[in-house]
Parts: C-alpha cells; sequence; structure tokens
C-alpha cells in the first residue's frame, strides 16, 4: 500500500464509470444516473468540447414511416424497421451482428423522439446511399451535444474532464472489471477509480491515419483498454473511409466539405484523365454508391497512376456551378453558400475560385465499423465491463450507411447505461485492487518521463501512420500486410523506450502521445493481422489480391482476443435470425 | 510583416510550476500566404514537431465546432484551426489567469 500511494495521487469510488463524453457517452451516464446509481463520467479533453459528435454532420437513421409519424416529415408510409434492418444488414454485407440490428432499428424511434423531447431541433429529412428510403432525420451534431449537455447537468452526474483513462484493472481469476487508471493530462497526475462497472464510449482510431475526418481525440483508447483487460474484439478489418475530403490548401485537409457537396448536388468524380471512374465499380448509383465502394474507387484510381498530382480524385463541380448559390437553400448542413462560410471557413478566402474549380478531393478515415463484442445487454465478455457506440462491433458489419451512427449513439448509450446500473445495483462485489499490479502500470507509464534515451513519441506516431497509410490502408494486399506485420513487430519493440524532450508533467502533448501511441499500435496491428486473415474484399476492405466477395468462405467474423500476451485470432459464423445471406462469391461493388 | 517567405510567431509561454511570469517566445517560420494557406493550428503543429514540442496548446475538431482551440491571435480572441494565417502572429491565452501551461488555461 505504502508504494501505491507514492505513485497514485487520488482514489475515487463510483458505481458506474463512463468513459468518453461524446453522444454515447452523455447518453448511458443520464440513462444509468436515471437508475440511480452514482455515476462518474470522464474525458480526455474539454468536457462538451471534444469528441466525434461535435464534428457529425449528423443524420440520425429513423425508419422513414415513423419520421412520417413522430415528426410529420415528409418520409414515406411504406418503410418499416423490418426494411431498415434489412437495408443495414445487406449494405454491411451480412457481417453485422443480427441480433443486435434488430434491436438497433426498433429501438431507434424511441431514442430519437426522447432526444427531441428534450429540445433537439430537427432541420429535415434527407435520403442517404444505402437506405431505400428518406430515414435521415437531420439534427447537427452539435446541436445533440448541446442537448446531451444539458440533461447530463440536470442529474447528479461526477465530471473529470482532462482525464485519460490507460488502463483498466482486471481481476483475472475472476474475470471482472475493479477499476481504472487514468492520468489528469492538465494535472499530470493519477487516479485510480474504483467502481462496479465501466462502460467504454471512447470511439474509433481514425486518427490512426494522417487523413481522417475524426478529432484528435480518437486514438482507439477504448478499444486498446479493451483488449489489453481481456475482451473479445470482433470486425477490426473494417475502419471506414469517406471519400471526397479536401486535401489542399493545409488549412481545409480532412475538411468533409466536397463529401456534402457529393451528397446534395450533382457531381461527378474523375481521374486525372477526365474519367468518370464509378462507372466501373456502381453504374447505377455512381457517386451516390456507398462510402466504401467510393473510396476503393478513388484509392485504386489513385494507386493504379491515374490520380491528380496531389494523389487524389477530382470531383468536378460542373453541375451545379451555375445554381450553386440559389441551391444552397436545399442543403441541410452548415454550408451557407451565401456569405461562402463552411462550418467555420471562410470559403472566399480558401477557395476563391469554387464555382469554377473541380476539387482535389481524396478519401479519410471517418468512421471504426468493427470494436469491442457486446451482447445484447452492451456487456463484454468480463464481467462489469460494457460497451457502446462506435467503440463496439456487430451493429454495421463490413460498412455502415449514413445515419447509424448518431442513432447508434442513443439506442445503445441508453441500454448500456441502463444495463451497467443493474449490474452495479446487483454486484456486492467489493473493488480489491491488487497493488502491484497497479503499481507496474503506472510505473510502465511515468518511463518515458524518466528515460533519457529512446525514441520521441512524435516520431513515434509518424511511423505508426507511416504503417497504416502505406500498408493497411484502403486497398490492401497480403505482401505488404506481411510486411506491416514486421514493421509493427520492430516498432513495438523500440516504443518500450519513448523518451520525452521535455520532461514536465503538466499537459505534456509528448507524454499524451506516448501513451496513444501505446493504444495505436495496438489497433495496428489488430487491424493489419485481421485483414491479413480475410482472404477476400467485403465492404470497406478492398484487398487486390482477392478481389471478390466470398460469400461461401467468408460469412464470419474474425474475433481477436489477447491471450497471455499474444493477439490470438479467431474465425465465427455471422450471426443470422431472419435475413438469410446469398452463398455466392460475386465481383467486389454494388451489393443489390 | 512578413519578409522573404518567412514569419515571426511570438507565443506566451509559461509554466506557473517553474516561471515566475509568461514570456514571449519567438519562432521563426518559412512561410508565403501568397502560396500556401495555414491556419494558426497549422503553425502551432509546425512549431511543435519540428522546433519545440514543449508548447502546451489545445485542439480536437479542427473544423471550427468544438470551440477549444480558442486563444488570442494578435490580441482578438479566434480559433487557431479556423483563422488563416497572413503574417506575423502574437499568440497568448484566452485569458491571463488560471494558465495551466502556455496557451492552456483552466475554464
Amino acid at each position: 500500500m505504502r508504494i501505491i500511494n507514492l505513485l497514485i495521487d487520488k482514489i475515487f469510488n463510483t458505481d458506474v464509470l463512463v468513459i468518453g463524453s461524446g453522444a454515447t457517452g452523455m447518453r448511458a451516464a443520464i440513462e444509468a444516473s436515471n437508475e440511480g446509481v452514482v455515476v462518474t463520467l470522464v474525458n480526455k479533453g474539454y468536457f462538451g468540447k471534444s469528441g466525434s459528435t461535435l464534428v457529425a454532420e449528423a443524420d440520425i437513421a429513423i425508419d422513414s414511416a415513423s419520421a412520417v409519424n413522430l415528426f410529420n416529415l415528409p418520409g414515406s408510409a411504406e418503410d418499416n424497421p423490418e426494411l431498415f434492418f434489412e437495408d443495414i444488414i445487406i449494405e454491411g454485407e451480412y457481417l453485422n451482428n443480427q441480433r443486435l440490428v434488430e434491436i438497433h432499428t426498433s429501438e431507434a424511434l424511441y431514442r430519437l423522439k426522447q432526444l427531441v423531447e428534450w429540445g433537439a431541433k430537427i432541420k429535415k429529412l434527407m435520403k442517404s446511399p444505402g437506405h431505400r428510403y428518406p430515414r435521415g432525420v437531420w439534427i447537427s451534431g452539435m446541436e445533440i451535444n448541446r442537448v446531451l449537455k444539458n440533461e447530463v447537468k440536470k442529474r447528479n452526474i461526477n465530471i473529470f474532464e482532462h482525464l485519460m483513462i490507460i488502463d483498466l484493472v482486471i481481476d483475472g481469476e475472476n474475470n471482472q472489471l475493479l477499476g481504472a487508471i487514468g492520468l489528469n493530462l492538465v494535472q499530470g497526475k493519477f487516479y485510480l477509480l474504483k467502481t462496479k462497472a465501466v462502460i467504454l464510449c471512447t470511439g474509433g482510431v481514425m486518427r490512426l491515419y494522417s487523413s481522417t475526418t475524426a478529432p484528435e481525440e480518437l486514438t482507439g483508447d477504448g478499444l486498446a483498454i479493451a483488449y489489453r483487460a481481456g475482451a473479445e474484439l470482433v470486425d477490426m478489418e473494417f475502419p471506414m473511409f469517406l471519400p471526397y475530403t479536401m486535401i489542399s490548401p493545409q488549412a481545409l485537409k480532412g475538411s468533409i466539405f466536397p463529401y456534402d457537396l457529393s451528397a446534395y448536388f450533382e457531381v461527378e468524380a474523375l481521374n486525372v484523365k477526365g474519367e468518370r471512374y464509378m462507372k466501373k465499380w456502381d453504374p447505377e448509383r455512381l457517386e451516390k454508391s456507398t462510402r466504401d465502394i467510393n473510396s476503393v474507387a478513388a484509392a485504386i484510381e489513385i494507386l493504379e497512376g491515374r490520380g491528380t498530382p496531389r494523389g487524389g480524385t477530382y470531383l468536378s463541380l460542373k453541375g451545379i456551378k451555375d445554381n450553386l448559390i440559389p441551391c444552397s437553400k436545399k442543403c441541410l448542413t452548415d454550408i451557407q453558400f451565401n456569405n461562402w462560410k463552411y462550418g467555420g471557413f471562410n470559403l472566399k478566402e480558401l477557395l476563391p475560385n469554387l464555382t469554377e474549380q473541380v476539387l482535389e478531393t481524396a478519401p479519410a478515415c471517418h468512421f471504426w465499423n468493427g470494436g469491442i463484442k457486446i451482447d445484447e445487454k452492451c456487456e463484454t465478455n468480463i464481467r462489469g465491463l460494457y460497451a457502446a457506440g462506435e467503440v463496439t462491433g456487430g451493429i454495421h458489419g463490413a460498412n455502415r450507411i449514413s445515419g447509424n451512427a448518431m442513432i447508434e449513439t442513443q439506442v445503445w448509450g441508453a441500454r448500456s447505461g441502463k444495463y451497467a446500473a443493474l449490474f452495479a445495483w446487483a454486484n456486492k462485489y467489493t473493488p480489491k485492487i491488487l497493488n502491484r499490479r497497479v503499481e507496474e502500470l503506472i510505473k510502465k507509464y511515468l518511463c518515458p518521463l524518466e528515460k533519457k534515451e529512446g525514441l520521441n513519441p512524435i516520431e513515434v506516431r509518424k511511423k505508426i501512420r507511416k504503417i497504416a497509410g502505406d500498408k493497411v490502408g484502403i486497398v490492401r494486399k497480403g505482401k505488404l500486410l506481411r510486411e506491416a506485420i514486421e514493421e509493427i513487430d520492430r516498432l513495438k519493440k523500440e516504443m518500450q523506450n519513448q523518451t520525452l524532450s521535455f520532461k514536465v508533467r503538466t499537459y505534456n502533448k509528448e507524454w499524451i502521445e506516448s501513451l496513444q501511441n501505446l493504444n495505436l499500435i495496438q489497433v495496428l496491428e489488430m487491424t493489419t493481422r485481421t485483414s491479413l486473415w480475410r482472404t477476400e474484399s467485403r465492404g470497406a476492405l478492398y484487398r487486390t489480391d482477392f478481389p471478390k466477395t466470398n460469400n461461401k468462405e467468408w460469412l464470419k467474423n474474425i474475433l481477436i482476443k489477447n491471450i497471455k500476451n499474444k493477439m490470438s485470432l479467431n474465425t465465427k459464423d455471422v450471426i443470422i435470425t431472419t435475413l438469410t445471406p446469398p452463398k455466392t462469391i460475386r465481383e467486389y461493388g454494388r451489393k443489390r | 510583416m512578413s519578409e522573404n517567405n518567412k514569419i515571426n510567431v511570438r507565443i506566451l509561454r509559461f509554466n506557473p510550476q517553474k516561471d515566475k511570469n509568461p514570456c514571449f517566445k519567438n519562432y521563426e517560420i518559412k512561410y508565403d500566404p501568397k502560396r500556401e494557406k495555414l491556419s494558426v493550428l497549422n503553425v502551432l503543429d509546425y512549431i511543435y514537431e519540428n522546433i519545440d514540442s514543449s508548447i502546451a496548446y489545445y485542439s480536437s475538431c479542427r473544423v471550427g465546432k468544438c470551440g477549444g482551440c480558442s486563444i488570442r491571435i494578435n490580441s482578438k480572441v479566434k480559433l487557431t484551426c479556423t483563422t488563416l494565417v497572413k503574417g506575423d502572429l502574437i499568440l497568448e491565452p484566452i485569458y491571463n489567469s488560471n494558465i495551466i501551461r502556455d496557451l492552456i488555461v483552466e475554464r
């Protein structure tokens, strides 16, 4: 106990610890608090000023008939939750856990109704790629954030900002969660949080790639924490890329502005020869095809030398240039054409010739389809460990369709909060934290502050991103994946000696990166190994050496688990309830 | 204003645990605003990655939505991510009080 007190600065008790305060985390905290347990919500950044929710140009998907009935929106009465279910499975290429998707589509309307009752303002209804009917109820991510923040503040929920959870504490013998260790980034102090249940709501790991639409916190912390604790993960070979993001000017890099244009207007994606390359992949839907196919198509154009000088493809706005300004009324996003602003960016300065221009665009990492394996109650294979939202796998299969990220936050946030709270009520287990284990972990995280020689965390992050970008990108192949595994193994060893050039504890960006790097490389290894294992192309995974979608052999999910510090992979047949997949082998591309 | 495609970036640095008072530190960056378009955040990232990694600043969404990166840029409170760099910069934390380190304040 003596040694622990030297390293742990604060000990805190709670019933339910929610990690991550985007829409999922806040929804989980609200629901758990409603059940009358002590809830603590922690966040790596400023509360309400971080996480993916804020940047979501958010359509929230519910079945179109409910959009008519509940909100009087111009949807279609022909739609129902079953058809919504079917579209998710078909566009997810049948890898989805159908039991989870049934819950998802049947609870979606109630969760959205709740959000509106709390004051969320609906703008319009939109039809997005992959949906047969207009299902996207449009509420901006900032609005969702505002409404949920209000509800969190009404309740007696403890909030810790700038607290990065770096590991969970598990009783391995009983497979039971005991608590979590966090680092307060601002103070540089270690917290031990003793809790009956944890809900991981930390989102994806899009920051593994240098081109991404995601905020900076998204470094896969929850995925890696869960993995190290012994949780099972699923579908990790399917990072999702969004087509048509800005690659230049640098200030706008990763902006989804061109994608927004592609969603609302007639645009043409062209290679450097001026060919409309989507004709090869999805001749009917073209640029309005799903995002996985658009991204793969663009990546192949670039890879085969038909890309632009900056390494992208062109998005021609010719079809809309004459009427771009009058058209702005049709737009649901925050493109304000009248004063040429997009979000906070002044397009007058950044893209002075917008209406005449073609934009140079490329896909950027946008979402993580796979993640922690959960059951209907959001429980993992560790007692007391729950997960919800983007950090989980199973809802989206091999490709997520638009609108499902935001409704996922609400349906699964609420469910996880409820069941974690019920677990905390029933759980008599008194957390007894093993001294030595915590001490060892903290010592490891302090290492970069003490070591005199070793790799700088900025360099390590660059190396990780280079492997990810060059060898585990949108389009993959066996040879490169095998090389990537070797490079990852080497880097993992080198990374044991990360050192900081400046040894201060308070908000030391290098130190934060050194901790994030441990998570990034762990997830990169998962994605590389699973991508190599899956010898076919499907949804967000395209392999040039196995370009077909093989339903005869690959209607399987790949599961990953940490067994005695070894990454072990396993396949399991997909979970089917009502929609039986066709047992065919077919070309990658159009799914219907 | 800028000369020879270079700009001066003056950043108010302060580590309350060590320093008595905040103090400006000067960084010279190669940059031609006529040819490139960088945000203030791009410049901070450049300094952090290439010149001085001890600098503390906050950023999250990078698209003008979270508001977390607001500081004083040439005396005006602005977001670093959406403010374009057009010449020399003076960067200070959003308030003079409650500085945690450099450009990060308690709020």
